[in-house]
């Protein structure tokens, strides 16, 4: 369908045509040659020549005298606030003035595909659009051009766009089952039994009644058996709660996907492409749900940018606070070296989440092991996809992924636990340390 | 090493092969826009109609008959002319094919006698529902999709007018039957063209514009 010259679609500010609903190019030529054949029709005295052409003619008439009078109206709205990652749902809204019939529409979203859709509108009429899509942060709704046709598809307005929209995608998590516990917990209550003595955990000892302790302890199965006299009262000893205090840190300074030649900045990654930011947000968003859960006390950092990190805290309005953040991290500016990584409370389980595709993460992480903290370090570079590089570059990519293992080998020597998130399973993975942290209460595994 | 990496990621930069296009463009196709509306036919299903539609009005209005005829050199030239207006009117429905196949039938019908019965009333439905799908169709390309609701909303208005039509072409027929003083009458002519002109005044009053103005 060819489309005309120096036609653009109107936006909300341009003042009306003088003409806003033309006849179309097939009701003109209807009409004339229907007009033609009447004539002929009844100069020649040849009625059944004018009733072949009556029809169109006078159905043609009618819907020129219901033209529509007045402007079209055309929007998008994000059809519910907190969108999570799968989908992008927005709702295109078409109003046009009485004696529309029709209205052709034209959705797009920019690196995704095109749909054109001739619907009927009589009045006002909303349509659910959906994007499927993998990507997180801010993203772009879908815009549309609109042209509403009048009754019998006979008259034309002018196109109207609708005007652009971002909307913020917050990650999906997964569900993750046992998560490894720092190797100290701290205060007196929470959801893990620590070493220190008080309530809530397990049996400690049975002890002989002293000062401080409370006589509902007192066991009287032990003293009638050990003391039948009663010279001497026996109390039950428990463990106490403790809760784990975890640092998410995110490496914002990397976002790339799984194609490398899109890796140097001169090609963008596929929008069907989920990058390194949008794993990494997921993981951190995953784990944070599952700490939450069992109420453990989660806080956020990131490497790359200088901002105030989230403080470690519990509950849900905690873990809505990181998601958010998670959405809002993103690569800013030019890649600054720290001097030296982030404070983090001590005895902090750190998870560090980044590609390791430079030594900066894995220093940092480094430095936290060394200071003693348990660091797990979650890889979420995509699996690559080397199937469209040409030799040279996929020489290239073999050196990159040698340093890479090399890293993280070293990683693993100086004592920091490795999870591979998009190209292992993390379920398993995190469950075998956390089996090894759970083995005794409040100890950690491998110090 | 650092500068053996840098030298040897120059070759990112590089055009992307033809492989990688196809890669591209099958994945392209992966990540659609769903619009949720009605059920739908694509428009290349009206644009078949088109053509099944001109089919039948080439043969009701006789032009593939290719027995002796007065103009025997020009039954062929216009059932040429109506195939070939016919193939570019499914190519471009909104253009002047569609209209120019409405002549061709015309020119056809006045080749033979006078007459009004079934194939009259049967090419009076046929021509209609050509313009009416051709107007249609000339708003949707061939990947668009078309909502049936509307369809059958045009369906709709088309068969009210056909009531109209029908009735009219039977009460034609019933007068040239009867031998009333019909076709030939100045009655019939003054009143058919005054009708014709009114028409003309309508369409000259105001300005049109081509069907594929679509959205830029």
């Amino acid at each position: 369908m060819s489309e005309p010259t120096g036609s653009r679609p109107r936006a909300a500010a341009d003042p009306p045509a003088l003409d806003p609903w033309p006849r179309t190019s097939a009701c003109a030529i209807a009409l004339t040659a229907g007009l033609l054949l009447l004539l002929v029709g009844a100069l020649g005295g040849r009625p059944d020549v004018a009733l072949v052409a009556a029809a169109p003619v006078v159905g043609a008439a009618w819907d020129l005298a219901r033209r529509p009078a007045g402007s079209v109206r055309a929007s998008v709205r994000p059809a519910d606030e907190g969108q999570t990652g799968g989908e992008l749902r927005s709702v295109l809204r078409v109003e046009g003035p009485p004696g529309t019939d029709a209205a052709l529409l034209r959705v797009r979203r920019p690196g995704s595909g095109t749909v054109e859709v001739l619907v009927r509108v009589t009045g006002t009429r909303e349509l659910p659009v959906t994007v499927r899509t993998v990507r997180t942060g801010p993203q772009d709704l879908v815009h549309a051009d609109v042209q509403a046709l009048g009754a019998g598809l006979a008259t034309i307005a002018e196109p109207v766009r609708t005007e652009p929209h971002s909307v913020m995608v917050l990650p999906a998590p997964r569900p993750l089952g046992a998560l490894p516990l720092p190797w100290r917990l701290r205060g007196l209550t929470g959801a893990h039994e620590s070493r220190r003595p008080g309530d809530g955990g397990g049996l400690r000892d049975v002890h002989p009644f002293s000062a401080g302790d409370r006589l509902r302890r007192i066991d009287w199965r032990v003293t009638a058996r050990r003391a039948p006299d009663l010279s001497e009262l026996y109390v039950r000893r428990a463990y106490a709660l403790a809760d784990a205090v975890v640092v998410l840190v995110v490496d914002s300074r990397d976002d790339v996907g799984p194609d490398p030649a899109t890796w140097g900045g001169m090609r963008p990654v596929r929008p069907e492409d989920a990058t390194s930011l949008d794993v990494a947000r997921e993981a951190a968003a995953s784990v944070a749900q599952q700490l939450v859960a069992v109420g453990d006390r989660v806080g956020l950092d990131d490497l790359g940018a200088r901002r105030r990190p989230v403080a470690p805290g519990g509950g849900r309005r905690q873990l809505a606070r990181i998601v958010h953040s998670l959405a809002l991290t993103r690569p800013e500016g030019e890649v600054r070296t720290r001097v030296r990584p982030p404070q983090l409370p001590s005895g902090a389980l750190v998870v560090v989440f980044s590609t390791f595709l430079d030594d900066d993460a894995a220093q940092a992480a480094g430095s936290w092991r060394r200071s003693g903290h348990r660091v797990v370090a979650v890889d979420v570079l995509p699996r690559v996809r080397d199937t469209t590089l040409s030799d040279q570059e996929r020489l290239a990519l073999r050196l990159v992924s040698i340093e890479r293992a090399d890293r993280l080998a070293a990683l693993t020597a100086a004592g920091v636990e490795l999870v591979a998130w998009a190209t292992g399973d993390p379920w398993v993975d995190l469950g075998q340390l956390a089996r090894q942290s759970h083995r005794r209460p409040g100890v950690g595994a491998g110090r | 090493m650092s500068r053996l990496v840098e030298t040897l990621t120059t070759g990112w930069r590089r055009p992307v092969t033809p492989r990688a296009g196809l890669a591209a463009w099958r994945s392209s196709r992966r990540e659609r826009v769903l619009v949720e509306v009605g059920a739908t036919v694509p428009g290349g299903v009206l644009r078949g109609a088109v053509a099944l539609l001109g089919v039948l009005v080439l043969l009701l209005s006789g032009l593939t008959d290719v027995g002796p005829g007065g103009s025997g050199a020009l039954r062929p030239l216009l059932l040429a002319g109506g195939v070939a207006a016919l193939a570019v009117a499914v190519a471009r429905p909104g253009g002047v094919a569609t209209g120019a196949l409405l002549v061709v039938v015309g020119v056809r019908l006045l080749q033979d006698e006078v007459a009004v019965d079934l194939r009259t009333c049967g090419l009076v439905l046929v021509v209609h529902l050509l313009v009416r799908t051709a107007a249609l169709a000339a708003q949707a390309r061939w990947g668009t999709r078309v909502e049936v609701a509307l369809v059958a909303a045009e369906l709709r208005a088309l068969a009210v007018l056909q009531l109209g039509a029908q009735a009219l072409t039977l009460t034609a027929a019933a007068v040239l039957a009867s031998g009333v003083p019909g076709a030939g009458a100045s009655w019939f002519r003054l009143g058919a063209v005054l009708a014709a002109l009114a028409a003309v005044a309508v369409l000259g009053l105001g300005r049109w514009r081509p069907a594929e103005a679509g959205p830029t």
